[in-house]
């Protein structure tokens, strides 16, 4: 390991991450395609309407194995909340009203991050359950078929938007971090900045 | 160019099934297998390759039976819940100017978005080809001035094929002199969705439920709101979300943080 260079992520998490990540810009693209007539344009991307609904079907199963396995190999680093939680919630974590130096020290994941894993989680529980039924809808009631296109539409939309701001954050907001993505590695300044109570349980000898 | 309707006076139905005969011949579909059921129907329902079907209903009367004879299809409705649902271009469209709603199979996808929407359970979905199949009211025909192959077909002028407007008061006519053999004798497709009204109605002689017609049919709910509220603001909601990014960053910039020296950086 290079000097003032930590491990973020192991291999496993990034093959999860990264995978999540390719398949879910596929479904985001050809979801919105075949949502309505106004973003149909958008099939050009995917091979045309009768193509995505085939690349949609099978990215979505890849998507949902994706989110399974980032939901084990996170759950545990996400479940713990403190009241250093709420203090960073109280402060907007720095980004909008308070300045990062008044922010609580952040464990491997701060609060926004374990939010993001919750709300996320909790989406794409329900994109799979409502898209299984609109895969199968003659298996299903009427009512639960109609239901499952509105629920499908609106968890898909607020994904979208939840994910926009993650890679927002993840990219242009805080320069450094996306390598962690990528590489798995992080610099130790990034880490003191960003994750300070993980940083000094990773430096400890 | 009015709007292009068919009526259906069920009371002068003799169930020959020249309409149903007359369409697989204009669409050239091939046969289904049919079961013996102990009915004089062919099918239970309408199918991929079956677009118009006509059901027997039977009841005691008298010593003997009576027939209940409903020669249905598509109701090509105004403002029609399948057209609402399709995702694709071009693929369930319904004509501007003589209101029907014809579906190309060219186009469709196979999602089964229209057959959840149609409250009649119309389009059938055909796994062999991935796509779904109903009547198109002989598009073709139509726009080639010619009549509806069912509505030409039928020897006792049970279907009537024209203009829509000319069609409703005759069939308003039509049910004022059925009341008195029939007395719940009415129309029905009209006054579907809040009187939106569909294209092809029917005059009934029994309510329609006793047909296993839906009394009030509508379409759901979730669809309108799915397409009429959610749909408009995804544009909105990505782009506000794009939008309020690019406001964070122009106004507290990237996080930079120091890569030597104690404690916390600043920003």
């Amino acid at each position: 390991m290079a000097t003032h260079e930590i491990q973020r992520f192991s291999n496993s998490e990034r093959f999860w991450h990264i995978t999540g990540a390719v398949t879910f810009i596929v479904l985001a693209v050809s979801g919105l395609g075949l949502y309505a007539r106004e973003f149909a344009w958008l099939t050009v991307l995917t091979g045309g309407p009768y193509l995505s609904k085939w690349v949609h079907f099978l990215a979505g199963l890849v998507f949902a194995l994706c989110q399974v396995m980032n939901f084990v190999q996170w759950r545990r680093d996400c479940s713990e909340w403190t009241e250093a939680d709420g203090d960073w919630l109280r402060k907007s974590g720095g980004y909008l009203w308070s300045s990062h130096a008044d922010v609580p020290e952040q464990g491997r994941f701060n609060t926004g991050q374990k939010l993001m894993f919750w709300s996320t989680s909790l989406e794409s529980l329900g994109l799979f359950a409502t898209g299984i039924v609109l895969w199968l809808p003659f298996a299903f009631p009427k009512g639960i078929a109609s239901l499952s296109l509105v629920l499908h539409a609106f968890f898909g939309v607020t994904l979208i938007m939840l994910i926009i701001i993650h890679v927002y954050l993840a990219t242009a907001a805080n320069p450094g971090t996306f390598r962690a993505m990528w590489t798995g590695r992080v610099s130790a300044g990034w880490a003191r900045y960003h994750h300070a109570r993980w940083w000094k349980e990773e430096s400890r000898p | 160019m009015p709007k292009l309707a068919m009526f259906v006076d069920v009371t002068k139905c003799v169930g020959c099934r020249a309409c149903t005969v007359a369409c697989k011949q204009w669409n050239k579909l091939p046969m289904d297998k049919t079961h013996f059921t102990g009915s004089y129907q062919n099918l239970p329902d309408l199918t991929p390759t079956t677009y118009r079907l006509v059901t027997f209903k039977e009841e005691p009367f008298g010593g003997s039976v009576s027939w209940h004879l409903l020669s249905h299809s598509c109701f090509h409705c105004n403002d029609a819940p399948c057209v609402k649902a399709c995702p694709v271009p071009g693929a369930m469209t319904q004509s501007a100017d003589k209101g029907y709603v014809a579906i190309d199979r060219k186009k469709c996808i196979g999602c089964k978005y229209c057959v959840t929407a149609c409250p009649w359970g119309i389009p059938k979905y055909e796994s062999k080809s991935e796509t779904v199949a109903k009547c198109t009211f002989c598009a073709e025909r139509v726009e080639n001035n010619l009549t509806t192959a069912c509505a030409k077909s039928c020897p006792t002028g049970a279907i009537s094929f024209g203009d829509r407007e000319a069609l409703l008061a005759a069939a308003k006519k039509r049910v004022e002199a059925s009341k008195k053999t029939f007395p719940k004798a009415q129309i029905y497709g009209p006054g579907a969705y809040g009187g939106k009204g569909t294209n092809v109605f029917y005059l009934l002689k029994e309510e329609p439920s006793f047909y296993g017609l839906p009394p009030e049919p509508t379409a759901s709910a979730a669809l309108g709101f799915w397409k009429d509220v959610l749909r408009p603001l995804t544009g909105w909601g990505i782009g506000a979300t794009v939008i309020g990014a690019l406001i964070h960053y122009l106004a507290k910039g990237p996080a930079d943080y120091e890569e030597k020296g104690e404690g916390h950086g600043h920003s």
